[in-house]
């Protein structure tokens, strides 16, 4: 009964969430004040549904119910219950009944604390939050719907893929939606503006918490999808420019702009016609990047099941969506007032720049991604866009907007001084240059790209410092540049910590890309073998028995570099019994911030087995930077003042441009 | 019945949200441009709370105050524009009321399968055996098993079970299992050989032939054991060595067994080989083939199968009613499948066709696979 009161539950999600897209529109339309009122609690009751179902099918999940086609597909009754609970995501259908789920949850939030917003925009936004709902929820009703059931009752469960069968499942794809669909909260704004043709100042001071909470999600979610991948596919890459995470980085570089502009927009009303763009190209990322994965154009660990069907559908969201935003945009940006005027340089100008580069960069990203889709289509040939393209332009277009990060937060608004701002980051200047010149001198001297890293990440993290540091006044002795360091605002230190944290995610990058060590050889046990002075014996390869796998261990006792003993690394082979998919689990051990990773190959004929192993320096700092990121949007979201930003005066007359 | 009530419930919550903007006291309704007023009011009193914690210096608030100052005049001209006069549409509300159920429920109605229970996967485990299917059944052995891995009576039920099902490699798991934990007997040494030869698509390799030769080991004239050693023979070439043993065979069993007829079909074989026309012979049991097919197929299909290969089974028992082995396996799996009835019906017809002492062994089979009532 459960089962079917959840499925009952997702039509009643349906049958609302029309409700909350027609009325409160024909109420702003017709000026009835009732209709409009109709959309708080018909979001909220949405949501209570989509919950609803959610957790009956989180609870068929649970106990193995396969008369559930999802669950028969995609679980196993031997698995551990965490990963049964998991597996409801782990699959298309649960995975979007996710995407839903937040959906609602967002619409909800909306209804509940957006009781200051003005009546109008406040309907219109859910209005659109409940088209965005109705769509998706048609599409999991008519395409893959999670309720589906057998009948007769399969007695097994065919198991979920056994590379998502690890804790990173729990985390990633939830963080990873709540971002995606946070933007659908920015979207829905943006629309709302465009359809009354007006930017109200509350507008302005809703968008950029929500921009900020789902770039939080957004950040972490692929930090952990990255380290996800890095130890679980054995590869030790941490970012592979697959389309999958292309389609995951192009919203999160939108959202990135979004978020600057957005700024702007609260501070000083201006950009206005431009962030709501942003905030239209963001969402339109999230749901490409939700198409390219769900419609199964790609084929990738993430495509749990192709069928042409779900393609088109998800297709003509994408059209309905992006292209009536847009037209909407076309048709009614001229109507909206475009605010503040500022002069290029400037800290609006600053965040312009930020702007116009990143996205250059998720235009390029999205070339690179759907060409090969694209060619094709058209003639048929099979080309890989790879590494190679993506970190020619990629970093092209980022080494400029890291090298300008710093100067950013020391420009004054609305008309800055570079000279004043240079001065002011000399330190910094000069801290980078000498970490520079230590890398290049004492840890390689050929490792040019490692030293314009570490240059770079040095930059980034001391003009992070020198912010804080000049704002406390360090000319007015300690007590004073205490008592005022602790009385800056919240927001200033979020942008330091996200600044710092680019800086450490650049370093670590840099560190393991320009100075890993790699060994791969055949080895038997009783062989041993050292990387970067580390020495690992061979020790024993060994069967043990998992819950519903088999699993080759390859145990190393593993000796530091001054000879001490360090106990054991292990690494194995998985065969999950259901689908009979052989995994591999990498053994890992951290020392600081760098990582020895050891991984094991095939069989060799004479006995041995193939064992890759790396020295990662600084790998870890990839993904601590990504937190720290997310920590400094925390911080900034933590902050619930309004934002003003405080103009400088005047000193000379200089020509402002528009 | 109680779904339709919480359905009817959940409706009605549904129902009652769309409504509720009618179910109170309408609010005053808010000139627009006071929202964004009461924006810059607060704004103000931000710049002066920055002003007061020394963030920005009091100059720069100035220059702010008189940037918000003209945002303020600005929404001021607005904020005297009237509101616009509501008009009640009761028939909207109407609408929207009433299009939660219906859309809802037509929904359900086309896609959903109200009648078909939840099936939780512990209910049933421990649902009366008579009910559950072969595979349900095979699954509770397994979880029984899973729990007491040393029970060697439960790994001698579920060995032939999993052979017939067609899940070779867990027959051959189940058969070590149980020679390690009961020890060896001829019975046991010759079905690990035949399932072995069964994985191997029915050629004999060395570990099958090693099964049934200690099979032979301990009684030299087990039928089965001594047929798979003769095919083996012949398959390695060795004609004349396998002919002579399936004669013997012939000559020394009883002519019920099973194993008579085989031989004579053998031997026939074999003189074909002689004169040229056929391949070498291969085991007569199921061929991969047929057992990957069974795995590949949906449980109905496999149920299905099963029906088919018993219906056989049954069929060749008219015709040769001698056959205690044929019976044995005949009433272990009617029981498998759930149907004690038939497989009662078959002892009865057994009577007939075995004498009383072959006939007490079936009884007595009969009892230890879990059927009860008999006599």
């Amino acid at each position: 009964m459960i089962v079917e009161l959840g499925h009952f539950a997702l039509t009643l999600a349906l049958a609302l969430s029309l409700v909350q897209a027609a009325a409160p529109l024909a109420g702003t339309t017709l000026g009835d004040h009732r209709l409009m009122a109709v959309a708080g609690p018909t979001a909220m009751a949405a949501f209570l549904m989509t919950a609803l179902s959610f957790a009956a099918l989180m609870a068929s999940y649970a106990a193995s119910d396969f008369s559930v086609a999802n669950v028969y597909a995609n679980s196993h009754s031997l698995q551990p219950m965490i990963f049964k609970l998991t597996s409801v995501w782990g699959n298309h259908e649960g995975s979007m009944l996710l995407w839903a789920l937040i959906l609602t949850l967002f619409g909800a939030l909306v209804a509940l604390f957006g009781g200051n917003l003005p009546e109008r925009l406040r309907a219109n936004v859910i209005a659109v939050q409940g088209v965005v709902g109705v769509a998706f929820f048609l599409f999991l009703l008519l395409t893959s719907n999670p309720f589906a059931r057998l009948d007769p009752a399969p007695i097994e469960g065919e198991d979920l893929n056994p590379i998502l069968q690890d804790f990173g499942l729990a985390v990633h794809p939830p963080l990873l939606y709540l971002g995606y669909v946070g933007y659908s909260i920015c979207f829905a704004f943006a629309v709302a503006a465009l359809i009354d043709g007006k930017l109200d100042a509350a507008w302005a001071r809703w968008v950029r918490p929500w921009t900020m909470a789902a770039w939080i999600f957004l950040t972490l979610g692929i930090a952990m999808g990255s380290y996800w991948a890095y130890y679980e596919l054995g590869w030790g890459g941490f970012w592979f420019w697959d389309p999958v995470e292309n389609a995951s980085f192009m919203p999160w570089l939108a959202g990135t702009a979004l978020l600057h502009s957005a700024i702007v927009m609260e501070k000083r009303e201006a950009l206005k016609i431009w962030t709501v763009l942003l905030a239209i190209i963001a969402f339109s990322f999230s749901l490409l990047g939700t198409f390219l994965v769900r419609s199964g154009v790609l084929t990738s660990v993430h495509a749990f099941a192709t069928d042409p069907a779900r393609g088109v559908f998800i297709l003509a969201i994408l059209v309905i969506f992006i292209g009536g935003s847009l037209a909407l945009f076309a048709l009614r940006a001229q109507t909206l007032n475009a605010g503040g005027l500022f002069h290029p340089i400037s800290r609006e100008g600053a965040l312009v720049f930020n702007n116009l580069i990143l996205v250059t960069a998720a235009a390029t990203v999205f070339v690179g991604t759907l060409y090969p889709l694209f060619l094709e289509a058209i003639d048929g040939s099979k080309i890989s866009v790879g590494a190679p393209f993506f970190n020619l332009t990629f970093g092209a277009l980022a080494a400029p907007l890291l090298i300008a990060v710093p100067f950013g937060p020391m420009m004054a608004w609305k008309r800055g001084d570079l000279f004043a701002a240079t001065q002011r980051l000399f330190a910094a200047l000069g801290g980078a240059l000498a970490i520079g010149a230590l890398v290049m001198l004492f840890v390689d001297r050929n490792a040019l790209f490692a030293a314009l890293g570490a240059a770079l990440a040095a930059w980034l993290l001391l003009g992070a410092v020198s912010d804080l540091v000049l704002r406390a006044g360090l000319s007015k002795g300690a007590s004073v540049s205490w008592s005022r360091l602790k009385g800056l605002p919240n927001s200033v230190y979020g942008t330091a910590l996200g600044h710092a944290g680019l800086g450490l995610t650049v370093l670590g990058m840099a560190m393991t890309s320009a100075l890993q060590e790699e060994r791969i050889l055949a080895m038997k046990t009783g062989e041993s073998v050292e990387v970067a002075g580390y020495r690992l014996d061979f020790k024993a390869y060994e069967p043990t028995q998992g819950p519903n796998f088999t699993e080759d261990r390859a145990l190393f006792d593993l000796t530091g570099t001054g000879g001490e003993a360090l106990g054991e690394i292990f690494a194995g082979k998985r065969v999950y019994q259901a689908r009979r998919m052989p995994t591999t689990e990498s053994g890992i051990r951290t020392f600081g911030f760098s990582q020895l990773y050891v991984s094991l190959g095939d069989p060799q004929d004479n006995g041995g087995i193939a064992v890759r192993i790396w020295w990662k320096p600084f790998v870890t700092l990839i993904w601590i930077g990504g937190v720290v990121m997310a920590l400094g949007g925390l911080v900034s979201l933590a902050d619930r003042r309004l934002r003003v930003g405080a103009p400088a005066a005047r000193r000379k007359p200089v020509a402002v441009v528009q | 019945m109680l779904f339709w009530l919480f359905a009817a419930f959940l409706t009605l919550i549904a129902a009652l949200a769309v409504l509720w903007p009618w179910l109170r006291r309408p609010s005053s309704p808010q000139a627009e441009a006071v929202g964004d007023l009461a924006v810059y009011r607060d704004q103000l009193a931000e710049l002066d709370r920055d002003v007061a914690r020394g963030v920005i210096a009091a100059e720069t608030a100035t220059e702010a105050r008189a940037e918000i100052a003209r945002r303020v005049l600005k929404a001021s001209a607005k904020a005297g524009e009237p509101v616009r006069s509501a008009r009640n549409l009761r028939l909207a509300g109407v609408a929207a009321v009433l299009a939660v159920p219906l859309i809802g429920w037509s929904f359900y109605a086309t896609l959903g399968a109200p009648g078909l229970p939840a099936q939780p996967l512990a209910e049933r485990m421990t649902r009366n055996p008579a009910n559950n299917s072969v595979e349900e059944l095979v699954a509770r052995a397994e979880s029984h098993l899973k729990a007491n891995p040393d029970d060697a009576s439960g790994w001698e039920v579920i060995a032939p079970i999993y052979m017939r099902i067609g899940r070779v490699d867990d027959a051959i798991k189940a058969y070590e299992t149980l020679i390690r934990l009961a020890g060896q007997s001829a019975d046991r040494e010759a079905a690990l050989g035949e399932a072995l030869l069964t994985r191997d698509n029915g050629v004999i390799g060395p570990d099958s032939r090693a099964a049934f030769d200690r099979a032979l080991m301990l009684d030299s004239k087990h039928a089965k054991a001594r047929f798979f050693v003769a095919l083996a023979h012949a398959q390695a070439g060795k004609l004349g060595q396998a002919k002579a043993q399936w004669t013997s065979l012939i000559a020394d069993v009883d002519p019920a067994s099973p194993w008579v007829g085989a031989s004579r079909e053998a031997l026939a074989q074999v003189d074909q080989i002689a004169g040229g026309s056929a391949p070498a012979p291969a085991d007569k049991g199921p061929t991969q083939e047929e057992v990957a097919a069974a795995n590949d197929m949906s449980a109905g299909d496999r149920a299905a199968m099963i029906d088919s290969m018993v219906a056989r089974l049954d069929a060749s028992l008219k015709e040769k009613p001698g056959d205690l082995d044929g019976w044995k396996k005949l009433v272990r799996a009617y029981l498998v499948m759930g149907k004690p009835d038939a497989a009662r019906d078959a002892i009865v017809r057994a009577e007939k066709g075995l004498d009383s002492g072959r006939f007490a062994e079936l009884k007595t089979f009969a009892r230890d696979a879990g059927m009860t009532g008999l006599d």
